[in-house]
């Protein structure tokens, strides 16, 4: 085959894919190379031939579009803003709902009696002799539950433990 | 008064009393508009842009850059750069447009030096329109784009001036006019398969003439 006949035939194959860009057809899968890029640049500029010489208007959807684009309704600072003022609020309506929510609890304090642990007396303890060896061991058992006593008052005095077994 | 007297194209000029009471209303509104804007009021300056994008698009942007992608993209740009610089825009007597289609044309200048496209224009050209914007007398806004509209079709016809007629003759039918190919095929005495090889040579040859600035030798 000649350089002619292998000139026109790439010829052919550029124009039949300017062919196809002007008329908006997709290429084939293996139409690639210097031919295809020639005819992309001959339909871009029959494209702006056209642009040039009858331009389309631009609809008023997509200008809508470019519009909403450039312009946001809330501008960044403005978002900024919005998200600080909106966690700052979050913040003090959860501190009111802690401050609201401990109230009962202090009303509770303040107004329901407090059962107060009382202590027996040990005093019939004392009225029979004591066996020898036994007189330390009552009087641990008697001061464990002394302490037990104390314990369980500050406890009900600082309403940290609601209700007390004995 | 905006234009109330419009010397048209082709040197004929015209006085029409009507067109004066609504440009001078439409530079009112625009004024207000302008003053909300300067303000902070983005639904103003969205209304400023309503009213004048389509024309901006259509007359400056789009004969320009040679296509609807780019010029979507360069018209989002422009209204950037208007949100960004709107407080620094000066009223005068010539109204809003002038300010609007001279940041277009800077964009526009941006993305042509930057392009990787065969387009018509290039940036020196829209150089040259800023500089003309810079020096003549302000016009009225219709007049305005009336002449960006055709300036652009002049740029195209000066083109094809520059090639073998029987080429020019191929794009004006098949691609200024969108004319089907077989019926543009039968009106040049060609067979369809013929036509594209020779469509094919007209817009290389075209190509090469804008690329040179000269005529093209084919």
């Amino acid at each position: 085959m000649s350089d002619r006949e292998d000139n026109d035939k790439a010829e052919q194959a550029s124009a039949e894919a300017l062919r196809r860009a002007l008329d908006g057809e997709s290429r084939p899968a293996n139409d690639v190379g210097d031919k295809v890029d020639d005819a992309d640049d001959l339909a871009e500029l029959a494209e702006s031939l056209r642009a040039a010489y009858d331009p389309k208007a631009l609809s008023p959807k997509d200008h809508e579009e470019i519009i909403s684009r450039a312009i946001p309704a809330r501008s960044r600072s403005n978002v900024i803003r919005v998200t600080f003022g909106v966690v700052s609020a979050m913040a003090i309506a959860a501190a009111l709902i802690l401050y609201i929510g401990q109230k009962p609890q202090q009303s509770m304090k303040d107004n329901a009696p407090i059962a107060w642990a009382r202590s027996r007396s040990t005093a019939p303890l004392f009225s029979e002799p004591l066996k020898a060896g036994q007189a330390a061991a009552r009087i641990d058992r008697i001061a464990l539950a002394r302490e037990h006593d104390f314990r369980e008052n500050r406890f009900a005095a600082r309403l940290t433990k609601p209700e007390r077994s004995r | 008064m905006n234009g109330a007297v419009a010397i048209l194209p082709f040197g004929v000029s015209a006085y029409d009393p009507h067109r004066e009471v609504d440009a001078d209303a439409a530079s009112a509104r625009d004024r207000e508009l302008v003053a909300r804007a300067q303000a902070g009021d983005k639904q103003a300056l969205g209304d400023l842009l309503r009213t004048h994008g389509p024309a901006l698009y259509r007359n400056v942007l789009l004969p320009r850059l040679g296509s609807e992608a780019a010029a979507k993209d360069a018209l989002a740009e422009v209204y950037e750069k208007v949100l960004g610089n709107i407080g620094k825009f000066v009223w005068q007597n010539v109204g809003f447009y002038p300010w609007l289609r001279m940041v277009a044309l800077r964009t526009a200048i941006d993305h042509l030096r930057k392009k990787k496209r065969t387009v018509l224009f290039d940036a020196d050209d829209l150089e040259r329109e800023v500089d003309a914007q810079n020096t003549q007398t302000p016009v009225d806004d219709k007049l305005s784009q009336m002449r960006d509209a055709r300036a652009a079709q002049s740029k195209v016809e000066e083109a094809l001036t520059r090639i073998n007629p029987r080429y020019a003759q191929a794009i004006r039918l098949r691609v200024l006019e969108d004319r089907p190919r077989d019926e543009v095929s039968k009106t040049m005495d060609v067979t369809p398969a013929t036509f594209d090889v020779l469509l094919h040579r007209a817009l290389a040859a075209l190509k090469k003439a804008v690329m040179s600035g000269g005529e093209s030798d084919e």
